[in-house]
């Protein structure tokens, strides 16, 4: 779906038509449930987060500037959510539902593949599981949400400074329980910086 | 590639991995939430019995379809003109509810009152027009037709045997107004037939109804725009620059759903036909009244910004930081009249917050542009909550009053 496209969803929503709604839900759907599962670790949580965001979004579509993209103010509604579930429970807990009856893994790993990715998805979760909510929510964020410290802090609520201490923070914790190959934490200034926030910081 | 960036590269890839092959491309998500969004914003007596009283704020009455929001048009219209006529002038009507107007018991201006609960609410002041109603008959007003505002454009497209005519427009830094009305059809049905405008200009602006508008059908209104014109107001993504002269486009097309006497709609051809209206007319200044009021009411402080005042809508830009602004979201109620069984006290949410205030617009229900004079405005309480249509899980009291002048227009 193209920009205009979701424009045009979003001049339907906030004329009431449900009908908008759709459309946004078709593109974004996905990706807010994965999102939100990366955050609180339960896929029936992060299916509800989704859908309770969606109806946000229908409530909240008055106050949003349609000349901004919908995904980045529809995403800060998920993570807050996340955030939100996740601080309220004691403890993150991911259920091994990665072998599941649904299909979750691709269909024909061989058996070394399948205990490799197996290993590898415990280490990614076990490491998200060590984070505070709030770190775990800006991770998603910059990582899988693929957005800007400048959009984080902009559609986040919190302020630049927070963002960045947060990812700081989460990097050091991950680079620790992952190993130096992902997310180490920049020696030197912001070797990191995505080529956005120096146009943004310009 | 750097070091650095690679990681980056990396961690994204295993986050999506990972959470590709936890959470699958599954099924069609639509009718999950289109249930969900039914069943949540059904009528309060079919919820009731389910999940215990909440506020009656109406998303069923949200029209889903242009055939449902002329209707809800229609319904409200009747409402109004009943209110009219047996009230008085809109002056006086306006003058009453959200604006803190004089009340019996009351004294000038304070329009303080607790919320009342929702049956009690349910009789009190019914058949006042609602914002809808309102806004229309706004632009009926003596001011508005005497200042000359707008522009008569009478400008025709034809398509078929259907002819659009663009009516009249008015401009200013933060409204533009459109009056339309289309003929030809065997059965109007109350809606123009048209999909809904998309307006352009020079500026590069992006235009968005804000949802006070509607088909007139009311005979009140008829000499000024026509039978069956259509109102649309549209808000600026950003405020337009005043001038004698801006130029705007105006692009629709023939409803394709939109019915004929043998039912058959208009037909893939004629309805894919865009019709366009270039015009330009004169930018006005927008009446920005300076309040700068701040009132403290249970350790919330609550500031009154500005009040932005055309004859289009007037809006309210409201600051104010509540506790757990992150896990809620926060609604400032007013005072306000109902039409039978709904609410319309919460002050319509407009604006993404301002920077670096975070202050917010919300319109008002009531013209303050042909009510020159003093006006307070309360916000009663303010209400969080974490989903939409549920029953608040905080309320904090005011009331938070806030009074000024507005002047002639």
């Amino acid at each position: 779906m193209g920009g205009r496209e979701e424009r045009e969803a979003v001049a339907r929503l906030k004329r009431g038509e449900i009908g908008g709604l759709e459309t946004l839900v078709r593109r974004h759907h996905l990706r807010a449930v994965r999102a939100a599962y990366l955050v609180v670790g339960d896929r029936g949580l992060a299916e509800e987060i989704a859908q309770s965001a969606f109806v946000k979004a229908y409530e909240r579509i008055g106050s949003f500037d349609p000349s901004r993209p919908f995904g980045p103010w529809f995403s800060r509604i998920v993570i807050n959510d996340s955030i939100t579930v996740a601080s309220g429970r004691k403890k993150t807990v991911y259920l091994d539902e990665l072998r599941g009856p649904t299909g979750l893994l691709d269909p024909e790993p061989g058996p070394q593949e399948r205990a490799e990715r197996s290993d590898e998805e415990r280490r990614v979760r076990r490491a998200l599981e060590e984070l505070p909510p709030a770190q775990r929510g800006a991770v998603v964020q910059r990582y899988f949400l693929g957005m800007s410290e400048a959009e984080m802090a902009q559609h986040g609520g919190a302020p630049p400074g927070t963002i960045k201490s947060r990812l700081h923070a989460a990097r050091r914790s991950l680079a620790k329980m992952l190993g130096p190959r992902l997310l180490a934490t920049p020696a030197v200034g912001r070797a990191d910086q995505d080529p956005r926030e120096a146009k943004d910081a310009r | 590639m750097p070091a650095d960036r690679e990681k980056k590269v990396l961690t994204e890839k295993e986050l999506r991995d990972y959470a590709e092959r936890a959470v699958p491309a599954a099924e069609d998500p639509w009718p999950a939430i289109r249930q969900r969004l039914q069943t949540e914003l059904r009528p309060e007596p079919e919820r009731a019995s389910a999940s215990g009283p909440e506020r009656s704020w109406p998303p069923q009455l949200v029209p889903s379809t242009p055939l449902g929001y002329a209707l809800a048009v229609l319904s409200v219209l009747i409402l109004a003109v009943g209110a009219y006529a047996a009230s008085g002038p809109v002056r006086e009507l306006s003058r009453q509810g959200l604006l803190g107007g004089p009340e019996p018991g009351h004294g000038e201006g304070s329009g303080v009152e607790e919320q009342p609960n929702p049956g009690e609410q349910g009789h009190e002041r019914q058949g006042v027009p609602d914002q809808w109603a309102e806004d229309l008959l706004r632009w009926n007003t003596p001011e508005v037709r005497e200042a000359n505002l707008d522009v008569r454009l009478n400008e025709t497209r034809t398509v078929g045997r259907i002819t659009v005519a663009l009516e009249r427009a008015y401009a200013d830094e933060g409204n533009v107004v459109i009056v339309y009305s289309t003929s030809g059809w065997d059965n109007q049905e109350g809606h123009s037939g048209l999909a809904m405008p998309t307006l352009s200009d020079e500026s590069g602006a992006t235009f968005e109804s804000v949802g006070n508008s509607g088909m007139v059908t009311d005979p009140m209104r008829e000499s000024i725009v026509g039978k069956d014109a259509t109102i649309e107001v549209l808000e600026p993504s950003e405020k337009l620059e005043a001038s004698g002269r801006h130029e705007f486009r105006l692009r629709t097309q023939l409803d394709p759903s939109h019915g004929t006497s043998d039912g058959q709609g208009n037909g893939a051809t004629e309805a894919a036909k865009t019709l366009t209206f270039d015009f330009a007319i004169p930018v006005h200044e927008l009446d920005v009244i300076d309040v700068g009021q701040t009132v403290e009411a249970n350790e919330i402080s609550m500031t009154l910004d500005r009040v932005e005042n055309s004859p289009a809508r007037s809006q309210a830009i409201l600051c104010f930081d509540p506790p757990q602004d992150e896990k809620y979201n926060w609604l400032p109620l007013t005072k306000r009249p109902i039409i039978n069984d709904f609410f319309l006290n919460e002050l319509l949410h407009r604006t993404e917050p301002e920077e670096p205030t975070g202050c917010v617009g919300y319109d008002l229900y009531s013209s303050l542009y042909d009510n020159p004079g003093a006006h307070s405005i309360t916000v009663t309480k303010i209400e969080g909550r974490t989903r939409a249509y549920t029953k608040p899980e905080e309320t904090i009291s005011g009331p938070w009053t806030f009074e000024f002048e507005t002047p002639e227009p």
